[in-house]
Parts: C-alpha cells; sequence; structure tokens
C-alpha cells in the first residue's frame, strides 16, 4: 500500500493515479506495510518493524487490493489530536460518532504463516536477525523494541500523523531547472537605472534630518575641514603631548645610534592622509639619529606607501641612503603564516629586498640582522586591528620581542586590551597622535597639523548634538500639553 | 617614426608624469566626494577603477614580489632551493581545480593551505591572544599591592574596576530560563543588574569606536582637501603661525 504524495491517501500497490485526489502517484515517498501498518520508505522491500514483504505479494486477509475504502483528503487541521486518538479505550466507538473524517479504515493486519516468506527468500542479512524456520512468530524475528507494543503505546500516532499530511509534491528537476533559467534571463536581462540598486537596498526610512538639514550638516563639516586654512592654526599651540606619546618618543630615542627597528607598513592608500604624518613623524626621528630602518609590508598596499614615507625622509636627509640605512624588504604572503616565517628568520621570508632584488646578506643596511630579535624596535603601522593582533600572536608571543603600534584613531580603542596587558609597548593614534609625537620630539606647531580642523569638527558635532536633542526635547515638551489638553477637553466635555 | 616619438617625448616637460598624476587623482577625488550628491556615473567609475586598479596591482606584485624572487632562486640553484619547487608544484596543482577531470589534485594544496592557516591562526589566538587576555584580567584589588598613598589606592581602584567590567559584560551575554525558588530568582536579579552594567560598558566601547571611527573619516576627507588646494590647485594659503 503506498502513499500519495499530494494527498496522503492510501492507495493499492501499483495504482497510476490516486484514488481521493486523481493527481498521479509517481514518487511517492511512503509505503505502508499491510500487517503493522507501520509506514517504511517507497523503496522498502521488507518492513522495517516486522519484516513483511511490502512488494504487493502479500494478500490482505480482510480485503483485497480492490477493496481498499477510499477516504477523503483530509487537511491536517482537521485531523483529530493524536491524544485522542491515542486512547481508544476512552474515545468514541468509531471516528464517524465522534464526528471525525476516519483517517485509518484499513484494519492492522498482522501476518500470518502464509504470508511470511520463508527464510530461503529473505536476504541474508535479514536472517541473521534470528532462524525465521524455527521462530513460527514474525514479530520475533524483528529485534524492535516497540514490536507487539503496537497500539499500546501513546506517542504512536502522534509520530504517524505527521508522516500521514499531506506531502507537498516534489517539484521536478526539469521544472526547477526551468524556473533558474527564467529567474536568470530576467534579472539578465532587466534593465537596471544608474542608482537604483541603492534605491532598493535601503529601505525607505524616514531620514533623521530633513533635506535642508543634512546640507546644514554636509556644509558645517566641510567648513570645519576647511579651518586650517581659514583660521589661522589657532588650536595648535594648545596641544601637548600625552604621557603615552611621551613615553614612546622616550623609548624610541633610546635606540642606540646605528641600531635597527623593524617598521611594518600595513596600511593602504585610504589612511595615508591620517598614518602618513604619523609614520614620517616617528621615523624621522630614528633617521634623524642613523637608526636603520628596515621596512615590510604585510599588507599589497603598504608597499606604496613605505616607498612614499620612506622617500619623503630620505629626501630630507641626504645622507641617509638606500641600501645603507634603510631597506625595504617587501611584501609578505600569507598572513599568519608569513608573519610566523618573518619571527623566524628574515632572510627566509624574503630572498631579496623589494626596490634592489639583492640578497639581504648583500645589503649594508642587514648588517647582524637575520631574525627580529636583532632589532631594537618593531615598529607596527596598521590601519585595522587584524594586523597588529597577527604581530602579536604570531610574532610578540613567541619571541618576546616589544611591539609599539601606530595606528588609525578608529583601531586605538580595539588595542587597548592588549596595551593593557603588556603585550604591546605604545600604541599612539591618528593625525592628533602625530601632532602630539612631533611636540614631544621638540617640533613646533604647523598649520599642516589640522589641529583646527579637529576643533572646529568638536564645535560642530556638540553644537549638533544640542540643537537636536533640544530639538527632540522641544518636540517631547509639545507633545506632553498637547495631550494635557486634549485630555482635559475630554473631562470637560463630560 | 621612433626618431619622431623620442622627440616628442623630449620636448615634454620633466615633471610631466607628475602632472598628470596629479590631475588624475584630483579628477578621481572629486568624483568619489560627488557622492555627497547621490550615487552617479563618476562615482562608478571611480569605484570600478579602484577595484580594477587594485586587483591588477595585487597580481603584479604577487608576481615581481613573491613569485619570481624565488623562481629565480630555484632555477639558479635548484639544490639549495628545492623547497621552493614544492611550493611552485603546490601552486600548480591549485589550476587543477579550472578542470572537472582533474580537480580532485587541487585538494592537496588546499589542504594544506587551510589546515596550515587554520593551525597557525588557531594556535597564535590561543597564546597570543585568549590566555594572555584572561591573565591580564586576574589583578590584585589590594591597595597594598600597589605600594603605598593614595595612587596606590587609585591601582586597586582601576583593578577593581577592571575585573567588575569583566564581569559584568560576560554577564550582558547570559542567557538562562527563570528559575525558581528565592536564590534562583535572587541569582537572576544580580546577573541582571550586572548584565544591564555590562551592556552600558559595551555601548560606551561602541562609542569609543564609532569617534574613532568619525574621527579617522574626517581626517581622511581633509587629507583629500589638502590635496586637492596644496597639490591639484596650488593654492597653498597656510597663514603659518
Amino acid at each position: 500500500m503506498i502513499l500519495c504524495p499530494s494527498c496522503s491517501q492510501r492507495n493499492p500497490e501499483g495504482a497510476k493515479t490516486c484514488q481521493a485526489c486523481g493527481e498521479p502517484m509517481e514518487g511517492f515517498v511512503y509505503r505502508i506495510c499491510p500487517s503493522c501498518d507501520a509506514v517504511n520508505a517507497a523503496e522498502s522491500a521488507f518492513c522495517h518493524r516486522c519484516l513483511t514483504p511490502l512488494d504487493g505479494s502479500v494478500a490482505l486477509d480482510s480485503a483485497s487490493a480492490d477493496d481498499v475504502p477510499v477516504t477523503p483528503y483530509t487537511p491536517p487541521s482537521a485531523m483529530p489530536k493524536p491524544e485522542a486518538r491515542a486512547r481508544p479505550k476512552s474515545a468514541p466507538a468509531s471516528a464517524a460518532d465522534a464526528g471525525m473524517t476516519p483517517i485509518i479504515t484499513t484494519p492492522v493486519q498482522r501476518p500470518s504463516a502464509d504470508s511470511r516468506r520463508a527464510p530461503a527468500d529473505l536476504p541474508a542479512h535479514l536472517n541473521t536477525y534470528g532462524d525465521a524456520a524455527s521462530t513460527p512468530d514474525p514479530l520475533t524475528l524483528a529485534r524492535d523494541p516497540l514490536v507487539g507494543l503496537d497500539r499500546l503505546l501513546p506517542f504512536e500516532e502522534g509520530v504517524l500523523a505527521a508522516q500521514r499530511s499531506p506531502l507537498k509534491p516534489a517539484r521536478r528537476e526539469r521544472d526547477r531547472s526551468q524556473e533558474d533559467a527564467d529567474l536568470f534571463h530576467r534579472v539578465a536581462t532587466e534593465p537596471v537605472r544608474m542608482g537604483a540598486a541603492g534605491r532598493v537596498v535601503v529601505p525607505a526610512a524616514a531620514p533623521p534630518l530633513p533635506r535642508w538639514g543634512r546640507a546644514a550638516l554636509y556644509l558645517l563639516v566641510l567648513l570645519a575641514a576647511l579651518a586650517p586654512w581659514w583660521s589661522g592654526n589657532l588650536a595648535g599651540p594648545f596641544v601637548q603631548p600625552r604621557p603615552s606619546v611621551m613615553a614612546m618618543a622616550d623609548d624610541l630615542a633610546a635606540v642606540p645610534e646605528g641600531g635597527a627597528a623593524l617598521v611594518a607598513f600595513d596600511y593602504g592608500p585610504g589612511a595615508a592622509g591620517e598614518l602618513d604624518p604619523l609614520a614620517t613623524a616617528a621615523l624621522q626621528a630614528l633617521a634623524a639619529r642613523s637608526v636603520r630602518i628596515i621596512a615590510l609590508s604585510s599588507d599589497p598596499a603598504g608597499l606604496g606607501q613605505a616607498q612614499r614615507v620612506l622617500g619623503a625622509i630620505a629626501a630630507e636627509l641626504p645622507d641617509y641612503r638606500y641600501g645603507a640605512d634603510y631597506v625595504l624588504l617587501g611584501f609578505v604572503p600569507g598572513q599568519e603564516a608569513g608573519l610566523r616565517a618573518v619571527g623566524e628568520s628574515l632572510a627566509g621570508a624574503f630572498p631579496a629586498d623589494y626596490a634592489q632584488a639583492s640578497p639581504l646578506t648583500a645589503l649594508p643596511a642587514m648588517r647582524d640582522i637575520t631574525t627580529v630579535r636583532d632589532v631594537d624596535r618593531l615598529i607596527v603601522i596598521a590601519d585595522d586591528g587584524q594586523a597588529p593582533r597577527r604581530w602579536v600572536e604570531q610574532v610578540q608571543s613567541r619571541t618576546g620581542v616589544g611591539i609599539d603600534a601606530l595606528v588609525t584613531a578608529a583601531v586605538e580603542p580595539l588595542l587597548a586590551p592588549y596595551r593593557q596587558s603588556g603585550q604591546l609597548g605604545h600604541v599612539v593614534s591618528g593625525a592628533t597622535g602625530a601632532v602630539e609625537y612631533r611636540r614631544a620630539v621638540g617640533i613646533p606647531a604647523d598649520a599642516r597639523d589640522q589641529t583646527d580642523g579637529y576643533a572646529a569638527l568638536a564645535i560642530v558635532l556638540l553644537g549638533v548634538a544640542l540643537i537636536t536633542n533640544a530639538a527632540e526635547a522641544a518636540s517631547w515638551g509639545r507633545r506632553v500639553v498637547g495631550n494635557r489638553r486634549a485630555q482635559g477637553r475630554s473631562d470637560r466635555g463630560r | 617614426m621612433s626618431d619622431a616619438f623620442a622627440g616628442l617625448v623630449a620636448a615634454l616637460p620633466a615633471n610631466l608624469p607628475q602632472t598628470v598624476g596629479v590631475w588624475v587623482a584630483a579628477i578621481l577625488t572629486l568624483a568619489a566626494l560627488s557622492y555627497v550628491f547621490g550615487d552617479n556615473p563618476a562615482f562608478r567609475v571611480a569605484q570600478y577603477l579602484f577595484v580594477g586598479v587594485a586587483a591588477g596591482y595585487a597580481a603584479s606584485l604577487a608576481w615581481t614580489s613573491v613569485l619570481w624572487p624565488r623562481l629565480r632562486l630555484l632555477l639558479s640553484d635548484p639544490v639549495v632551493y628545492w623547497h621552493y619547487g614544492v611550493f611552485f608544484v603546490l601552486g600548480l596543482l591549485l589550476l587543477a581545480r579550472g578542470s572537472r577531470y582533474v580537480a580532485p589534485l587541487a585538494a592537496l594544496p588546499l589542504g594544506v593551505l587551510f589546515g596550515t592557516g587554520a593551525a597557525l591562526a588557531l594556535g597564535g589566538t590561543l597564546t597570543g591572544s585568549l590566555v594572555p587576555q584572561v591573565r591580564a584580567t586576574i589583578v590584585s584589588v589590594s591597595p597594598a599591592h600597589y605600594g603605598e598613598g593614595l595612587i596606590a589606592w587609585a591601582y586597586a581602584l582601576d583593578a577593581l574596576l577592571l575585573v567588575l567590567g569583566t564581569i559584568a559584560v560576560f554577564a550582558a551575554f547570559h542567557f538562562s530560563a527563570q528559575g525558581r525558588g528565592r536564590l534562583a530568582v535572587a541569582g537572576q536579579r544580580l546577573l541582571a543588574v550586572f548584565g544591564g552594567a555590562g551592556r552600558a560598558l559595551i555601548m560606551v566601547t561602541f562609542g569609543a569606536l564609532l569617534a574613532g571611527a568619525l574621527l579617522s573619516f574626517f581626517t581622511i576627507l581633509t587629507s583629500r582637501l589638502a590635496f586637492l588646494l596644496n597639490d591639484w590647485l596650488g593654492v597653498y594659503l597656510n597663514v603659518g603661525l
């Protein structure tokens, strides 16, 4: 007996169409055991519970295949609760008495001795369950602990009810392919205007500010950004380096003349405006004391930044020459694996330098330096939190070399735990950090510090916060007063 | 023809490449800034150019800085640098993914790649982040541990705040069913109080991150404006205090 894939109606073996809904019986997925009423997969040859053959060779005792009563389709919402059907003693005498549509009309049939196959007909793996020939009761063939407890356990009906629910007919593979092809054709040929994607993706939420408000905010931010060009560097003289910046400046000043610093330029052009001044300020102080700078990058875009910053420093210090005083090792791929290789051997990670393609042993700047342990300082300049973290995890934790980080302002809070734990030595951030560092090493204030821009931005943001909060408070007050007046009018009306 | 071309090149100004570069950068900067008026073709052109140039630059760098130096060593002295040959073979096996029939050959280099990367990342995270960070939160809250005087009490208070803050943030991520009994209810209320404090600390952290990001973006804006005004227009209005 097989189940209709559309309405779960039981149909006799070999049925082409469902006797209840008329749908074709192709692709049915369940087959009902005529003996124990267990649900089996469609391809099963034997019942998984009582080992009765399911191929239709067993004739029903009380009804032939043609006499199987047809039950109409019953939606799941109209099906009786499992508890009601699981307790036959307390249930009405019949489903019809209870006003329900009978779902199971085929009486449970136990396999008779004739309906069972001989052990010789059974597959070998099924015979291992027991000697069927010496055991007259087929139920003992199966070692299923539920055998014999049918209809006694309260949950069987509940379990089977879900399987008898209407099954969604499986889509044919050809239909699915055709639908995919149609969808692809529609997406590929649909004309899209410029900007249409943005309007579709971004939900049409109410803007936080009206159009004129946004325009005013843009204008104020632009004026703040242009403040260094019209304000006259009013805030610059008031900038004082923080103790952490002073400590880093002191530590870099303690690097002996002729010492070496390994510098990782792990930032791209997008952060150049923020990090180039910081890198220049820190490395210029080292180069001025003839400290060798060994540069590398684990970011492909970082090599360009290294070339520009080191080139600018060398342009101001004519005696500071490539190969003798500073060298660019190149790009180290592989992220964690690459940094691990750098931590073990610089020559192993870089067969040659980037600019001259010379072996590292041929470069005077690399004398006495084979690993990161041989340098005096290790400085990581990064525009994201991942690069310093990788340096700490792959290099600092294995070699114990102290790492200083020059990062963007957005990254500094992410590195605070590493600085607190001592894994990072110093962390200086942002363009303001560059201004502080220049003050710490004695460089006077300059309009290019952009300090007036930050001061103007702070004023703009403070003003916007005050105005918007005041407007929100006024709006809230108007709502409260309006509600009270409405309440008063309502009370007077009564 | 070649002489005429050489003469034309010689007649060009020496700083022509720099001038062209500044003009291209300025036009692309303006195209990117035009997004303030909404999505437009100029912004899209700049966006696509950036993606394409970045991909081309990365491919070029991979060859000039990574592959070619090692290939040259391998070809010059295969006995010493034989291990580079192994890596190149593994790299070539990756190309097998392009063909359905030999695609399984790519499983070996992919396995090496992902296995090594995962092992190094996991080991580094454990020894470089997790263990040291947990250890850093185990601090003494006794003022005597930090010396004498008011500064010792300040350090002790800082350590106490660190410990309480860590517990509070952990409590913010505690989810459990409502218990029964006085003890369970009291525990739930205590967790709710700590969880509220932890959420407040998380908000402060997010606020710090947002403020830092705002400063970074503002710095980028000022740097591009400085480029436009100084390098492109050549109008440097430095009043120079």
